[in-house]
């Protein structure tokens, strides 16, 4: 391989022309919700250790990390850290949500460090963080907010503000890829690293099985005691660590490698935590999605789950899609309730859950809109952006010229009046009854589509509807 | 091969009043010549090849290795003189130990009667000039400093140190007229010198502040112009064939530089391994080796209730809120007999620091709101555990520090 090769190689590696931009959006979702996670979990005792200074206490010895030294920051009393505080969370949940999301990203980055150092300075470093707070500023550097955003629905409007497609949201970009590569980086030195220094410091006395007997007496987990007996399992145990560790590179240039090393890495740290008391990682857990195309995780679960070749197939990839799509959340959520309030876990990941089951049902319904509408796209530009579970086709009736083929039933006059949704099964939805069965559908209207079904609700709602619709060249719509 | 030694050790002792126990060291114990139990402790074994700790739980006897200023070898008596002085009596001649932290003194009996008083240092000197308390001094690059001491101690003094945050008292080293201090780690630290007599009592201790100073290579005026020169150029150097090709590029070339420097620093940062940089930090934990019949030790606080049980309860059951089960953690609660010094452990006097109790009273204080009920003592205990090709096995318990503090002389049901 020549020069101009390797370069162009080590081009495409980080800046693929078709870098996705879900895929982007998704990490950033998870890293956010780490953040926020966090934030709280720091603040149990930074906020305390902030009080005693304001009292004129020093918690412990300060010791700060070099950047903390370098700015001549010292320890923050109360009023500071309430303010870091609000101004941190606040930047987390709008990074979350994906609104104004580069100036959140380099907020929720800058403050998150800060935030982290102060509770090191008190105790000590830790490098599990590491991957973490390099993932936020490499947010900050790509176009994290373009997909799964507030961000993306606001570009939705305004093109539709425009007259133009609202269904014409960016799907790549040549940058996409650059925080995930920055990222998975990070994550591979965090593995390599240690596995190399394990080579170089210790050698291969390393895997004697008595060196990994010592560790795990030493911080004394719940099965230490059973695996540290065996010394032939703490010498398979040391080889098979340092295997993964020194090799953990192999991710990021042979995609095939992550069905090893993935679960091998979760392996370890589940161990890690049963023999060495280490807790959960969930950090790193949640990181180790960077490796993984999120892009095409709900199409994986809908096909995973659709194709029943054999019985033993079917069954090893329902077995499949259960442990990484229902007991891989449903772990990380009960790591994030023992912090978070149970409800605010729930409320937050109900949606995403909710979202993946609908993406697994098999049939999907067709939207029929007007496309020479201004409401109407605008409208459509919130549909889409809710309709996380891909449930509906859209189609424009006055683009598609062969749609009165697939719906003969549906005349133009019918189709100019009112917005239409056609199910699998023929059933037809116009109007407020169109948008009242839409909501069952979109994971973040659904807690409300029981309400439309109230007394009254209806009539008033096809009242409202049938003014806007049949006003709607009055109002802007730009017919 | 390696479990033959293991086999072979087995050890049945003769003593009645003792069970059978297993011999954890390869070597055996050789002859017994008696035992001793420490109050609220565990029993100590003098035998033939030095001195065993027995665990009559776990029915294991293990070898102690003992630190400066004990005896080597065989050991014919042992007697308790106080809970936390052993007198052992070897071939050599008489030497009082800590059961604990396993150091010791000859008894000298011409010195002996020299000084009756408590143990003073008289005065510290570098060189020909005296030091006041708190000096700082810096060290030499391997972080040792010479000291010229003189105190006042029954049998002559002996000194010791620690550094602040650090549990041990470590041995000064003689060389002629002057003691050799550390080594201590790079960076400022805070140590305690004390002069000790040969009944193992400290003196009130005597601080000064060290600065070992940092490799010329790795000081913040060398390491941050590399970094941030390095950084510059290869920004330069990325951005320069970038120069007026269009946005795209530009930009391209700035993440470059922006994934090239966060990925050399972090790659800085393993190969000088330290948590300062943060959030660029080595990943050199867990590099510590074991071997056959290696030793560790595990902290560990042990109540006992007034309802006669026991058990063992975690640092954070009496409010410390360090993370991490360590000796570190221990620190405010660690009191092994050195009364004279134990207001240093809390660097606040009067107020509750870090969160945590500053002494082990506060501790059970805290413990009986935590568990709602009367806790009669408290055992600071070092857990010993022998790896052995069998898995680890309980090598005995030491008591490091006990609350309420024992009285100052074992009775004599403790004795042997």
């Amino acid at each position: 391989m020549g020069p101009t090769q390797l370069l162009q190689r080590i081009r495409h590696h980080w800046f693929p022309q078709q870098g996705s931009l879900v895929r982007l959006g998704g990490l950033r979702l998870i890293l956010f919700a780490l953040l926020i996670f966090d934030i709280f979990n720091y603040a149990q005792t930074i906020i305390p250790d902030a009080a005693r200074i304001s009292h004129g206490e020093l918690p412990g010895p300060w010791r700060p990390v070099l950047f903390l030294e370098l700015l001549h920051l010292g320890p923050p009393g109360l009023e500071i850290i309430r303010i870091v505080f609000g101004v941190l969370l606040a930047a987390a949940v709008l990074g979350f949500l994906g609104l104004w999301t580069r100036l959140s990203c380099w907020i929720a980055a800058f403050l998150s460090t800060y935030w982290t150092a102060i509770a090191y300075a008190y105790t000590q470093p830790h490098h599990d963080k590491v991957a973490f707070t390099i993932g936020l500023f490499a947010l900050a550097l790509g176009p994290s907010g373009a997909r799964l955003s507030l961000d993306s629905l606001r570009n939705r409007e305004r093109r539709a503000r425009q007259g133009k497609d609202p269904l014409q949201a960016p799907k790549t970009d040549p940058f996409a890829m650059f925080p995930i590569r920055l990222l998975q980086w990070t994550l591979v030195l965090g593995y390599t690293a240690p596995g190399l220094s394990k080579w170089i410091l210790a050698g291969p006395k390393w895997v004697n099985g008595y060196t990994l007997m010592g560790i795990m007496m030493e911080h004394n987990g719940p099965l230490a005691s059973f695996f540290a007996s065996q010394l032939w399992l703490c010498i398979a145990g040391s080889i098979l660590v340092l295997f993964v560790q020194t090799t953990f590179s192999a991710v990021l240039f042979w995609p095939k490698a992550r069905w090893f090393y993935l679960p091998g890495a979760l392996f370890f740290h589940t161990m890690t935590w049963l023999t060495m008391d280490t807790g959960p990682y969930i950090t790193l857990w949640l990181l180790l999605l960077a490796f993984l195309p999120l892009q095409k995780l709900p199409l994986t679960a809908r096909l995973w789950y659709r194709k029943n070749r054999t019985p033993l197939r079917t069954l090893r990839r329902r077995t499949l899609l259960i442990l990484l799509f229902f007991l891989f959340p449903a772990y990380v959520l009960f790591i994030f309730a023992r912090i978070l309030p149970l409800w605010l876990v729930l409320l937050t990941a109900f949606p995403f859950i909710f979202a993946l089951i609908l993406h697994l049902r098999s049939g999907r319904s067709d939207l029929i809109y007007d496309g020479g509408c201004g409401i109407c796209r605008r409208a459509l530009a919130f549909l889409r952006s809710m309709d996380w579970g891909e449930r509906f086709r859209v189609f424009d009736f006055r683009s598609q010229r062969a749609l009165h083929l697939k719906h003969p039933g549906l005349s133009l006059q019918e189709l100019d009046a009112d917005i239409h949704l056609v199910e699998p099964g023929g059933k037809v939805y116009k109007g407020f009854d169109a948008y009242r069965r839409m909501s069952w559908e979109l994971p973040l209207l659904c807690p409300l589509a029981p309400f439309l079904y109230l007394p009254g609700i209806a009539n008033f709602g096809r009242r409202v509807y049938r003014r806007v619709a049949d006003h709607r060249s009055k109002i802007g719509c730009g017919i | 091969m390696f479990l033959l030694p293991f086999f072979s050790c087995a050890l049945l002792f003769q003593t009645p009043s003792l069970p059978d126990l297993q011999c954890l060291d390869p070597g055996g114990t050789g002859k017994i010549h008696a035992f001793a139990k420490q109050p609220h402790g565990p029993v100590f074994v003098a035998t033939e090849r030095g001195l065993f700790l027995a665990d009559l739980k776990a029915k294991t006897i293990d070898r102690l290795d003992l630190r400066d200023g004990a005896p080597r070898g065989e050991i014919l008596s042992l007697r308790f003189v106080t809970p936390f002085r052993l007198r052992l009596q070897t071939p050599e001649g008489s030497y009082h130990l800590h059961p604990a932290w396993l150091f010791g003194r000859k008894l000298n009996k011409e010195k002996s009667t020299a000084w009756g008083g408590s143990p003073k240092i008289l005065s510290v000197a570098r060189g020909e000039s005296r030091l006041s308390p708190n000096s700082s001094l810096l060290t030499d690059a391997k972080g040792k400093i010479s000291l010229r001491l003189q105190g006042k101690a029954k049998g002559g003094a002996s000194y010791r140190w620690r550094l602040e945050g650090h549990h041990l008292w470590r041995p000064l080293k003689q060389k002629r007229d002057s003691y050799i201090l550390g080594p201590i780690p790079p960076g400022k630290h805070r140590v305690f010198l004390v002069a000790m007599d040969e009944n193992l009592k400290f003196s009130h201790p005597f601080p000064l502040n060290l600065k070992r100073p940092l490799p010329r290579g790795l000081t913040k005026a060398t390491l941050l112009p590399i970094v941030g020169g390095s950084t510059l150029l290869l920004f330069v150097l990325f951005l320069l064939p970038a120069l007026g090709k269009g946005p795209k590029l530009r930009k391209r070339a700035f993440l470059g530089g922006v994934a090239t420097t966060l990925i050399g620093l972090q790659v800085l940062a393993a190969i000088i391994p330290h948590a300062k940089g943060w959030p660029f930090v080595g990943f050199t934990m867990y590099t510590q080796t074991n071997s056959a019949y290696s030793l560790l030790y595990r902290p560990a606080i042990e109540a006992s209730f007034v309802d006669g049980s026991h058990r063992e309860v975690s640092p954070s059951d009496g409010g410390i809120t360090v993370p991490y089960t360590t000796f570190r953690a221990l620190i405010p609660l660690l009191n092994p007999g050195i009364q004279q010094v134990s207001h240093l452990h809390d660097p606040h006097p009067g107020k509750r620091s870090l969160g945590s109790p500053s002494r082990i009273e506060d501790f059970k204080d805290v413990l009986e709101q935590n568990v709602g009920r009367r806790v009669q003592h408290l055992r600071i205990l070092a857990v010993r555990v022998r790896l052995t090709p069998k898995g680890p096995r309980p090598a005995g318990k030491l008591l490091l520090a006990l609350a309420p503090p024992p009285p100052g002389k074992s009775s004599k049901e403790q004795e042997r």
